[in-house]
């Protein structure tokens, strides 16, 4: 089965203005098998998939899918032809519940006379979730109410209706804690057991390396390498992305716990009910605390709790430097510390306005001259320097943000505020959707912020990630803190595995 | 379902249903004070009469708004239809007889045939809906102005006076229609293809689009059933009060202004109602409002819709109480 051909991707272009998104592109897809498409942010990865799924249209160059041309006007069409897809950013309607959303286009075959039936579509939802051993989410209400995590898997269900033969995986499983990766990856091989096929993208390598069979490297639009996965070594599969050699030690390579003795934030009994209950823990200066734990534990919601946004907090929170307790964001703010949430498009970015605008917000008080008139020439200079360190790639700081890649969103998410004179910043999975390179230069840039004494709390879905940069982790387990566990002495898998579990 | 599942649902609607019956236990409770404050006035059965007869028009105005706007649309000359509409439906019945049907015709055709053309301009033409409506507010005012103007020379009077056909006008017809009207209107909205595709496309079009549904058709085919709506509405009032009175420079605006003052009531009550029930809830705050200001013999006009605008301002902070938000 695996000879045989599911789609062919034959010289496709496609043009953004001046930017080549896809360049003579040629791909062959092999029934029952998974091929992972590897490329830097910006590299035409996502672009390529969403033509693929009808959500752009190629400029010229051909598919072919089952052997017939297959040139699909919409995500409805390609559909029909049997292909589905998971976005990258998320798309759900929040105020319809998660039941409607699943059927949204596809409610034909409920109605009932004039009406929908809505306990058949959540009866059937739920056997979707079943028939691919998905972990349910609740789907009777709104689905902006729903964590990423949730959101995410509904989608993937979603995306499972149509019965597809040929699915997109598009950057999916970052939003993925390690339990429900897991939960992914049998999911991968149980579709492509059926004679299926799944393009993948994703930026974890380990990942890619693993689960697909193929992998395709896309260097500026351009297919640079195509070949079986195992035939990679990863820093050539780096190297390949990136065009240059990448060091591979880009976590901390030392293994002691080490920070400065003094305090920069004390957190006392924090409890959200059913959300983070009864969290303490210092975090002192110079030091990345990582936070840890399965779906639902609670990582998250922690992380907007200490930010001020879940309601009915109780606890304390207190910069010692100031002795101010945070009890709203302002608070934070006030106190040189900052919050990254991890769904950075519904509470990071300004999608409708430019690179530059969304680059200055954090720091428009210090850019702000007399009478609080900013300086065109202060502001431009600022968007302009964040904009290379981080190395956005976009036509210019006047590049609207919506049309970013998401690695590239991430980059200006937080390039703005790592540029800042910071005392500590709360990251929720800083690295979700960004390549090697950034997140290479994301890890130097975090290193460099803890030796100048910044204090790091770093919530994180990858074990790898939290193990790798945190001088200690704090490991959630049903909304407890469960553990804290020190880089000295306790840093292996399967401590930190036993704590989550 | 999974266990955690279900205990999330469920603690979801919990919370909801608890914010439910505490808007409406307050509700009732300023309504019990305020009958002791007016003398024993407000719940006295001729009041309450009253009261649920001035209750339809804001909430039927309200519900047809309501499909029209929640694709995306700020059309502001349904007032303008409204008396266009309205006039064109008195001049059917007084000037050719035609009756009930010719009211129904009218009204409810007029406001059909200027929805269509407002929303056309909007939604095929790609002018901003909110310049489309205004546009199309001056000219449907106009026209109604033009027709009562040439009908007066013959009879004497610029009003179209509509003196037969008002039983649909009166108690409980008026109450059964807005009756029937918001049973029809909840199911449509919320459990109905057209309803939950209308959503979809307000809230999210770009995620709609990407799941099939045809954004524009549903826009259209939403702004026709608001404008039947609004033609019942059209319809009730011109049999409740026998006229609508041509007016010109927009103020066929002031015509709709309660029943925007009940969508944004019911809009700021979203966390815990539907839309049809926001606007029921939103319209009867509204009208209870007025009545109660009429009963304590505050001026009409300035004072009144100060007090209307205040509490409108109100429920918007009391229902995003503690809601917090991530500062961008």
């Amino acid at each position: 089965m695996a000879d045989q051909i599911m789609l062919k991707v034959e010289n496709v272009c496609k043009s953004f203005g001046p930017t080549k998104a896809s360049n003579n592109v040629n791909l062959v897809l092999k029934k029952g098998t998974v091929l992972g498409l590897a490329g830097e942010n910006g590299s035409g990865k996502s672009t390529l998939a969403s033509m693929i799924c009808g959500m752009q249209r190629k400029d010229s160059g051909k598919f072919y899918k089952d052997g017939k041309e297959f040139d699909p006007k919409n995500p409805g069409d390609a559909k029909k032809h049997g292909v589905a897809m998971v976005v990258q950013e998320l798309g759900v309607v929040g105020p319809l519940t998660g039941a409607i959303n699943m059927f949204l286009g596809e409610m034909e075959k409920y109605k009932k006379g004039p009406l929908v039936d809505l306990k058949a579509m959540q009866r059937d939802a739920y056997k979707q979730f079943d028939q691919w051993n998905l972990p349910h989410v609740p789907l009777d209400i709104p689905a902006g109410e729903l964590q990423i995590e949730q959101r995410k898997l509904m989608e993937l269900a979603r995306a499972l209706n149509s019965n597809p033969d040929f699915l997109v995986l598009d950057e999916i499983s970052q939003a993925l804690s390690q339990d429900n990766r897991d939960v992914l990856y049998k999911f991968i091989k149980k579709f492509k057991e059926g004679g299926r096929t799944i393009l993948m993208i994703t930026h974890d390598l380990e990942e890619m390396v693993e689960i697909c069979d193929e992998i395709a490297v896309l260097r500026d639009g351009e297919v640079v390498e195509t070949r079986a996965s195992s035939e990679y070594s990863m820093e050539e599969l780096k190297r390949l992305m990136i065009g240059r050699e990448v060091s591979g030690d880009y976590y901390r390579d030392d293994q002691e716990e080490s920070y400065q003795k003094e305090v920069i934030l004390e957190v006392k009994d924090l409890n959200v009910p059913g959300k983070c209950e009864h969290i303490s823990f210092e975090l002192h200066k110079g030091e990345i605390l990582g936070i840890c734990g399965l779906s639902d534990a609670g990582i998250h919601e922690l992380g907007s709790a200490m930010f001020g946004l879940e309601e009915g907090r109780t606890g304390s929170l207190v910069v010692k430097s100031s002795n101010t307790e945070l009890k709203k964001p302002g608070d934070m703010i006030r106190t040189r510390g900052a919050y990254l949430s991890k769904d950075r498009d519904a509470h990071g970015l300004m999608l409708d306005d430019s690179v530059g605008d969304n680059l200055i917000v954090p720091s428009v008080r210090e850019l702000s001259g007399a009478l609080a008139f900013l300086s065109p020439i202060k502001t431009r200079r600022l968007a302009q320097e964040a904009s290379e360190a981080f190395e956005v790639k976009a036509s210019g700081l006047g590049h609207i943000i919506r049309r970013l890649s998401g690695g590239n969103k991430q980059k200006v998410n937080l390039s703005r505020w790592l540029i800042q004179d910071l005392d500590y910043i709360i990251l929720d999975c800083p690295t979700r959707g960004v390549d090697i390179g950034v997140k290479a230069y994301i890890y130097s840039v975090l290193k460099e912020a803890k030796a100048k004494g910044l204090g790091i709390i770093m919530i994180s879905d990858e074990l790898a990630e939290a193990m790798g940069m945190s001088d200690r982790i704090l490991v959630m387990k049903e909304h407890r803190q469960e553990a804290i566990l020190s880089r000295t002495c306790d840093f292996t898998e399967e401590k930190i595995m036993e704590a989550m579990l | 379902m999974s266990d955690k599942a279900k205990v999330l649902g469920a603690d979801q609607k919990r919370k909801r249903l608890q914010g439910q019956l505490i808007i409406v236990g307050v509700i009732i409770v300023i309504c019990v004070i305020c009958h002791f404050c007016t003398g024993g006035k407000l719940l006295s059965p001729v009041n309450l009469k009253v009261l649920s007869i001035q209750w339809t028009y804001p909430l039927l105005i309200g519900l047809g708004m309501m499909f029209i706007f929640s694709g995306g649309m700020v059309d502001l000359s349904i007032g303008a239809q409204a008396i266009l509409a309205g006039n064109i439906g008195a001049i059917f019945v007084e000037d050719f007889g035609l009756g009930y049907p010719g009211l129904i015709l009218g009204c409810i055709g007029g406001v059909i045939l200027c929805e269509m053309v407002s929303a056309s301009c909007s939604v095929f033409f790609g002018i901003p809906s909110w310049v489309a409506g205004l546009g199309s507010a001056l000219v449907f005012e106009a026209i109604a102005t033009i027709i009562c103007s040439a009908r007066s020379g013959a009879t004497g009077s610029a009003v179209v006076y509509l003196k037969n056909c008002r039983v649909l006008g009166t108690f409980p017809w008026i109450i059964l229609i807005a009756a029937i009207v918001f049973a029809v209107a909840y199911f449509l909205f919320n459990r109905s293809k057209l309803g939950l595709n209308l959503q979809a496309v307000g809230s999210a079009p770009e995620v709609s689009e990407a799941m099939g549904i045809n954004r524009r058709k549903t826009i259209i085919i939403a702004a026709l059933v608001g404008a039947v709506i609004v033609g019942i509405g059209t319809t009730t009032q011109l049999s409740y009060t026998g006229r609508y009175t041509a007016m010109s420079g927009m103020g066929s605006l002031a015509g709709i202004f309660k029943s925007l003052a009940a969508i944004l009531t019911g809009q700021s009550f979203g966390k815990y109602f539907s839309n049809p029930v926001g606007v029921l809830v939103g319209s009867f705050i509204v009208t209870v409002l007025f009545n109660i200001l009429t009963l304590f013999g505050v001026p009409s006009g300035t004072y009144q819709e100060m007090t209307l605008g205040a509490v409108v301002i109100l429920c918007g902070i009391l229902a995003s109480w503690k809601i917090k938000g991530v500062v961008k």
